[in-house]
């Protein structure tokens, strides 16, 4: 056989065989799992209820809440300024181009803390950076911002400030200035025992 | 050498290093499959000679078939590939006047540098000609720019336009290949023209 035989038989064998494998999709934009995992032990995408609190009362603009949870839920309460996903719609085409942003940085929140962390395992394998899950998510959002509880009188004065600052956010979030209790347990204790100092007439001595 | 070697591995002067050598070896190629004769790039037109036709397409299943190697082993992701925006309208432009400069020069512009290299004086007219007319479109630039810009397609591949994978369109680009180099052989001996030397 001549060269050229030869030579158009081997090309088109070469195609043959490409024809005939399946297509490979090397996703080489994707993080490694390894990576993955250690982002994620390092606990850095965590934020919990006061820092957020923080954001919203300053407005910080590089934030965006998004809402995890239902629509009706959604629609009952969520927090000021709070896109709605639906955890179960999250990687439809509508919601996905809505985390594209690579200026923003976006909080997850649902009612606990687990839906959340799922979400964002699933985004952060999309490739997409930038992602934040609320500590605790709603549930203990009400229980330290909207009612915090008082600490008692053996706590530091970090932890009396902590619960002033939450006072000041509560008030901030709702409005309400009602059963706002911000004595220190200190001057609490002091108020107490200064009651009980009344006048008593002077007794015995020389009369 | 990106994506095969990513550019953060390399410096930009071994990248450029290893481009001007990928460039001598292209020079290289050129020169032995004669191609700074005119005589050889015009035969591609009137049909006595396709040599112009059996390099260049040899070139692109070999580079074909190479990147679905590569692909395939994992060196290379075809899916981030630069694949070039196709704008019709002012392809067709293009490749007609590009097409016209051709046949009436007897060169384009990657063998009238190698033709130039070796000391033909026409192929130095070609170069003069060349760089005059991208001074003329750069300045004229405003009268094209709608013709310049028409019906943009984005980075189309022909294999998706069609629904097939790649690895089917290539099979069917080999076998026209060689389809195309049987029929060119035997336009080959029809429009032969014993008068034009075969030398370079």
């Amino acid at each position: 056989m001549s060269f050229r035989v030869i030579v158009s038989i081997v090309f088109i064998s070469l195609g043959l065989i490409f024809a005939i494998l399946p297509n490979k999709n090397n996703k080489s934009n994707q993080p490694d799992v390894k990576e993955l995992l250690l982002s994620v032990c390092d606990k850095s995408f965590i934020i919990n209820s006061d820092e957020l609190a923080k954001v919203l009362i300053s407005k910080d603009p590089s934030y965006q809440l998004v809402d995890l949870r239902t629509e009706k839920e959604y629609s009952d309460f969520h927090l000021s300024n709070a896109i709605n996903i639906p955890f179960d719609s999250l990687l439809n085409d509508n919601f996905i181009y809505q985390l594209d942003n690579p200026a923003l940085k976006y909080v997850f929140y649902s009612n606990g803390t687990i839906v959340s962390a799922q979400a964002i395992i699933l985004i952060r394998q999309l490739g997409f950076k930038n992602n934040l899950v609320l500590k605790g998510g709603l549930n203990e959002w009400f229980e330290t911002i909207i009612n915090p509880v008082k600490p008692n009188i053996t706590s530091s004065g970090t932890e009396y400030n902590l619960y002033l600052s939450r006072i000041a956010a509560k008030e901030f979030f709702t409005g309400s200035k009602k059963n706002n209790n911000i004595e220190s347990p200190i001057q609490a204790e002091y108020n107490k025992n200064a009651s009980k100092k009344k006048k008593q007439s002077v007794q015995g001595g020389c009369s | 050498m990106a994506p095969l070697i990513p550019l953060s591995n390399i410096s930009n002067e071994i990248n450029l290093l290893i481009a001007f050598i990928i460039g001598i070896g292209f020079g290289f190629v050129l020169e032995q499959a004669g191609f700074s004769s005119s005589r050889k790039l015009a035969g591609m037109f009137y049909g006595y000679d396709i040599t112009v036709l059996k390099v260049f397409f040899t070139a692109a299943i070999t580079a074909m078939l190479g990147l679905f190697l590569f692909n395939y082993m994992g060196i290379i992701d075809m899916s981030i590939v630069y694949v070039n925006e196709y704008y019709i309208y002012s392809a067709i432009v293009g490749g007609v006047i590009m097409g016209a400069g051709f046949i009436i020069g007897g060169f384009c512009p990657g063998t009238s540098v190698c033709a130039a290299a070796i000391g033909k004086i026409d192929a130095m007219w070609f170069i003069g000609g060349s760089i005059i007319g991208v001074f003329i479109f750069g300045e004229t630039f405003s009268l094209w720019e709608n013709l310049y810009k028409a019906t943009p397609l984005g980075p189309v591949k022909v294999s998706e336009t069609l629904g097939l994978s790649s690895g089917i369109f290539g099979l069917i680009v080999i076998v026209m290949a060689v389809v195309m180099f049987w029929i060119g052989e035997r336009a080959e001996k029809k429009f032969a023209r014993q008068d034009i030397s075969k030398e370079l």
